[in-house]
């Protein structure tokens, strides 16, 4: 059964959340690591309109090589706002209201997924 | 660019719901009033059809972060009802049709 | 495969396991600021130090963080004058450990900032696994 557009969409959605949950949880731990430079996911709309489900083309900036679905999604250092004199450019504050915009994403995915699964529920049932 | 959101939800809404219209229309006299009927069955369901996807669009968009969770909401719900609509007429209209042939001859 | 969700749990468990060695290590320099040597021949107490590594792990496409070593600052002893200590030499000058309680408890502090903020990312990731399990009830 093929998925519809919308579920595919969901599905690469919660995929790119995931990624962005493993990238900030690594910023966050290494926040005072001397020389660390913090990094983030390409935004959302550029990895859509790569399309497809599976890039198995590496490309440079494919810094990582992810075997849990979020292969495909790449990573790119962040801008530094502030850099300690160790070269660290981790904010914790910024580093902690991305996790809360991951958090309210992912609560308005999973609404949309059960609630489009609701409605086909029914329609097929009646 | 967005994909094409022709959901597969909302294909079966419509199937769903317009799948007694061919038994409605087999047993009726040809007359205004029968058509009628019949028109506004098939109304019910491509406006349930198209509710749903006006819904997934919308979701679609707040994924992108160009929709809010509201707007979501909102066209969410408005699908479910149009749909508990549809399928509460055509349930209706399967009961009818049961009493019907139940009628003796 | 292993679970995104798992990854960020154990990407932070190793952050709160770095910053608590780190806060270990910081104590014990606070606790030991003050202590001079035994007798003039001996050296009192050496600042210790932490240094973080990271290490990759490929299949899950993180760098984990860890202590790399604990190492020994090797800066002067601090002197101060006090002949009345037996550890006072010729002049009456005792060596003190070269620990800055000001600049320790700064470390402190930096430190319980990170290991709070790591806690925060097990919380969420926690909640977010909740969220997925939800999917499957009505």
């Amino acid at each position: 059964m093929v998925e519809s557009a919308i579920l595919q969409l969901t599905h690469r959605h919660a995929q790119w959340l995931m990624a962005r949950q493993k990238v900030l949880s690594e910023n966050i731990a290494h926040a005072s690591s001397p020389g660390y430079r913090a990094i983030d996911v390409e935004p959302f709309e550029k990895l859509v309109a790569a399309g497809g489900l599976d890039l198995r083309a590496t490309s440079p900036r494919h810094l990582r090589i992810a075997q849990d679905g979020t292969r495909a999604i790449g990573t790119r250092v962040q801008r530094a706002f502030e850099t300690s004199h160790s070269g660290n450019t981790v904010s914790l504050d910024q580093q902690l209201v991305t996790a809360n915009e991951v958090k309210q994403a992912y609560m308005l995915n999973s609404s949309i997924v059960k609630s489009l699964n609701r409605l086909l529920s029914s329609a097929i049932k009646g | 660019m967005a994909p094409l959101l022709v959901g597969f939800g909302a294909q079966s809404v419509t199937r769903a719901v317009s799948s007694l219209f061919e038994a409605a229309e087999s047993g009726q006299a040809p007359s205004g009033g029968t058509s009628n009927f019949r028109d506004m069955l098939a109304d019910l369901a491509t406006s349930a059809s198209q509710s749903v996807q006006a819904a997934e669009k919308v979701s679609a968009s707040a994924l992108h972060g160009k929709a809010s969770a509201r707007e979501v909401a909102e066209t969410l719900i408005q699908a479910e009802q149009s749909l508990q609509t549809a399928l509460a007429v055509r349930d209706k209209l399967v009961a009818a049709l049961q009493e019907i042939s139940r009628m003796p001859i | 495969m292993i679970d995104p969700i798992q990854t960020s749990f154990r990407v932070a468990s190793s952050g709160l396991y770095a910053q608590s060695m780190r806060m270990r290590v910081v104590s014990e320099n606070i606790a030991n600021a003050y202590t001079s040597a035994a007798d003039a021949a001996s050296d009192p107490y050496r600042r210790k130090t932490v240094t973080f590594g990271d290490e990759l792990s490929r299949s899950e496409g993180v760098r984990y963080v860890g202590v790399r070593q604990i190492g020994v600052d090797m800066s002067p002893f601090r002197l101060t004058h006090d002949p009345g200590n037996p550890a006072a030499n010729g002049k009456g000058e005792v060596k003190m450990p070269n620990v800055d309680p000001v600049l320790e408890l700064a470390d402190l502090r930096e430190a319980n900032h990170g290991y709070q903020a790591n806690l925060q990312v097990i919380r969420q990731a926690r909640d977010l696994f909740s969220l997925t399990l939800d999917l499957l009830k009505a």
